[in-house]
């Protein structure tokens, strides 16, 4: 592969060539493997086109409007409520971009992670994947669906069986799918160990209770990867880490995404990390998507008061470069009592009448800011 | 920041501990040659990862170790006083009123079957000899002071009725109950949300600045020790590593492991680099050989290394004295910028004297 400047046109000859390893793996595979890469053919012609950030390129997933409410009875004989843990959330994911989803706990990430992993069913909304709504889909088209989407757990000790070596964890996923003879499987473990810098050990025969922590999660996303997905939802993935090794498992993701050409949703509410994971952030608040932008953007100009004390709240680890911290008042309001309006007004220092009585949308922050968006009164004066 | 060592004895002296754990297969070292100290007012932060110690270290000083460790060797001093090394009731007259400690989990560290006020008020009332009532008065102006709403209300309620920030701000305002001198802080902020944590380390810092509370704080977080401390030690399998000011520290690192901490953190400036990582895990107790404990993950590590335990260098600082030597004192002196290496033995530590 030829060295090149440009981060786009890098990406896109690393998919060429994951493309090319793929048919040849194929090829060499068996009836089902090769079937399964014939499928493919029309979307990896598509992701061999040249990777760039172009809006008008159609999503790989298009998430849209979703909910999920919860009915929760309120105890002794009190009338039954509506939890909102997701609500109303709108959000595309490119082709080969890592979108990052941050925000405070009970804020709805991992609900809207689960929903479009197809792990959870919403109650509102849909999920288009490849431009198909994912809830319509029953029989050998869904479990199609469930190979091209994987989730990635923050605890491998916990969403791992303990009682399985690590070879046979890795070779259930192909065992349920049908996919391979015994050798192949075998063949297809070795090659995932390889791939994820535990090859060439004894790591088949081991348990996961053999394992160091970071070990453990290194077979959780080999375990996602074995069925050659293309979108690929990081639940908090090294926040049960140490930081050295988490540095390991951030350059694995980052190293795989641009081999395999994969297209991430990271879901994490360190801010640290996911500014390094990702393309694009969503930040989410009581079930809704606050504000969206470009890495840069969202770090250096935040729009959305949330943003802004979420942002300074990062504790910089270099003194001189420490930005003054804005430190919110009160707790994070229930998500089953979301405040009126704003939901963010109980807190938000810049809150308005009209911040009290009508909830804000997302929508452009600025006539020429591009994709940039943010749910704010205070940004509404453009429209 | 405390400025310069001064004649005043420090207000907790740790000197050459050693704890040990017993199990079936023998003794293990879980803490080995800990020399730390902590001046009056001082923030001093102790920094590390899992496994390294640095939650043993806090729960020695106040007798709070499990029963199958002890301290075995070493002495930790309290105001120029010896504290024991056990004995729950020689204990019960420091803790809570001298030193106090807050834990990461503030929802298992309070009795789910007992009123805040209950328990708000217990220390108060054994310690201080306060009436009930005098005792509520005092929980309910505390709770003022940590910035917890409707104070009296939150006295009849059970900790489950309250948001972990609230809960840990229910634990600062009981730690604080007896103005303690010394406030050991264990991860004071790992188990809550981002801007919780700011409201909470803003909260340390004025009842630091207020009060002249002198804290130790353990954290695996290097950006919330920068953000809080004078001081830091750093540590690894048991032992301290490094330790200096905080400027030292994150400006220049001298132990392998300092750096490579620091760089395998992600941070924007970052973002396009990889990260570096430190290969390999921590050895566990038995693993840990005669040698340097990082020699097995360190790209500088020699065969000196993996066979003979590094000296004690200080690199820079006021602590006075010559450069070389482990042990006793070296990583403790106040002010100094230290480390436990062997590399940094060869470059020199300051000055040049030791031989």
């Amino acid at each position: 592969m030829p060295q090149v400047e440009c981060a786009s046109d890098a990406r896109a000859g690393a998919r060429a060539d994951a493309v090319a390893d793929a048919l040849a793996a194929a090829g060499a595979g068996t009836g089902t493997g090769a079937a399964r890469t014939d499928g493919d053919a029309p979307s990896s012609a598509e992701s061999r086109s040249p990777f760039a950030e172009k809006p008008q390129d159609p999503p790989l997933v298009e998430i849209e409007g979703l909910t999920k409410h919860y009915r929760t009875a309120a105890g002794f004989g009190g009338a039954k409520r509506t939890l909102r843990a997701v609500d109303g959330v709108s959000l595309a994911i490119r082709r080969g971009e890592t979108l990052g989803l941050v925000g405070e706990s009970g804020c709805g990430k991992s609900t809207t992670g689960q929903m479009a992993a197809r792990l959870l069913a919403p109650t509102g909304g849909r999920i288009l994947f490849r431009g198909t709504d994912v809830a319509g889909l029953r029989g050998r088209s869904s479990k199609e669906l469930r190979r091209s989407i994987q989730y990635v757990f923050q605890d491998p000790y916990a969403s791992l069986n303990p009682r399985l070596p690590v070879s046979r964890l890795l070779e259930e996923p192909l065992l349920i799918h049908r996919i391979g003879d015994k050798r192949e499987r075998a063949r297809r473990v070795e090659e995932m160990l390889e791939r994820i810098g535990l090859g060439g050990g004894t790591f088949g025969n081991r348990y996961t209770h053999e394992l160091s922590g970071g070990q453990r999660q290194r077979i959780g996303i080999a375990r996602a990867l074995m069925l050659e997905p293309e979108f690929l939802i990081l639940d908090e993935p090294v926040s049960a880490l140490d930081v050295s090794v988490q540095s390991q498992i951030l350059n694995l993701l980052k190293e795989l995404q641009a081999r395999l050409g994969l297209t991430y949703l990271f879901i994490s509410h360190d801010l640290n990390v996911v500014h390094y994971m990702s393309d694009r952030i969503a930040v989410m608040y009581l079930g809704k998507v606050v504000e969206l932008a470009e890495v840069r953007e969202l770090y250096e100009k935040p729009l959305h008061p949330y943003t802004q004390a979420l942002v300074s709240a990062i504790p910089a680890e270099n003194r001189r470069e420490r930005r003054e911290r804005i430190v919110l008042k009160g707790d994070i309001p229930s998500a089953s009592a979301v405040p009126s309006g704003c939901a963010f007004h109980t807190r938000c220092p810049f809150a308005f009448d009209r911040c009290r009585a009508e909830a804000p949308v997302l929508r452009p922050a600025a006539p020429h800011e591009g994709e940039r968006r943010v749910s704010c009164h205070l940004y509404s004066g453009h429209h | 920041m405390l400025s310069a060592p001064t004649e005043a004895p420090p207000l907790l002296d740790i000197r050459d501990l050693r704890v040990e754990l017993t199990t079936a297969r023998g003794r293990w070292p879980v803490l080995e040659g800990i020399d730390l100290r902590v001046e009056p007012g001082e923030t001093v932060g102790i920094v590390g990862e899992s496994g390294c110690g640095k939650s043993v270290l806090s729960l020695s000083l106040l007798g709070l170790l499990p029963p199958a460790m002890r301290i075995s060797e070493g002495e930790i001093r309290y105001e120029a006083g010896r504290l024991p090394r056990e004995g729950e009731e020689a204990f019960r007259r420091i803790r809570g009123r001298e030193i106090a400690m807050i834990f990461q989990d503030p929802m298992s560290s309070l009795n789910p079957a007992l009123t805040i006020g209950e328990q708000a008020t217990e220390m108060t009332r054994l310690h201080l000899k306060l009436t009930k009532r005098e005792a509520r008065e005092h929980a309910v102006s505390l709770f003022r002071k940590v910035g917890l709403p409707r104070p009296e209300a939150l006295l009849k309620e059970y900790p489950h009725q309250l948001s972990g920030g609230m809960l840990q701000r229910v634990m600062i305002a009981i730690a604080l109950s007896c103005a303690p001198k010394l406030l050991i802080a264990d991860e004071p902020t790992t188990a809550l949300d981002v801007t919780i944590q700011a409201q909470i380390l803003e909260l340390l810092k004025t009842i630091r600045e207020e009060d002249g509370t002198a804290i130790l704080l353990v954290s695996h977080d290097l950006g919330v020790i920068a953000d809080m401390c004078d001081r830091i030690a750093v540590m690894y399998a048991g032992q301290v590593v490094e330790v200096g000011t905080a400027e030292e520290l994150f400006d220049s690192p001298r132990h392998p492991y300092t750096q490579g901490l620091l760089q395998a953190v992600p941070t924007p400036a970052k973002k396009r680099e990889k990260l570096l990582s430190i290969p390999g895990t921590v050895p566990a107790l038995h693993e840990r050989g005669a040698g340097c404990r990082f020699h097995s993950r360190c790209a500088y590590a020699t065969e000196r290394c993996l066979l003979s335990a590094p000296p004690v260098v200080r690199v820079s600082g006021a602590g006075g004295g010559a450069g070389a030597g482990t042990g006793a004192g070296a990583l403790a002196a106040t002010g100094a910028h230290a480390v436990r290496c062997w590399l940094a033995a060869e470059e020199g530590g300051l000055p040049h004297a030791a031989g």
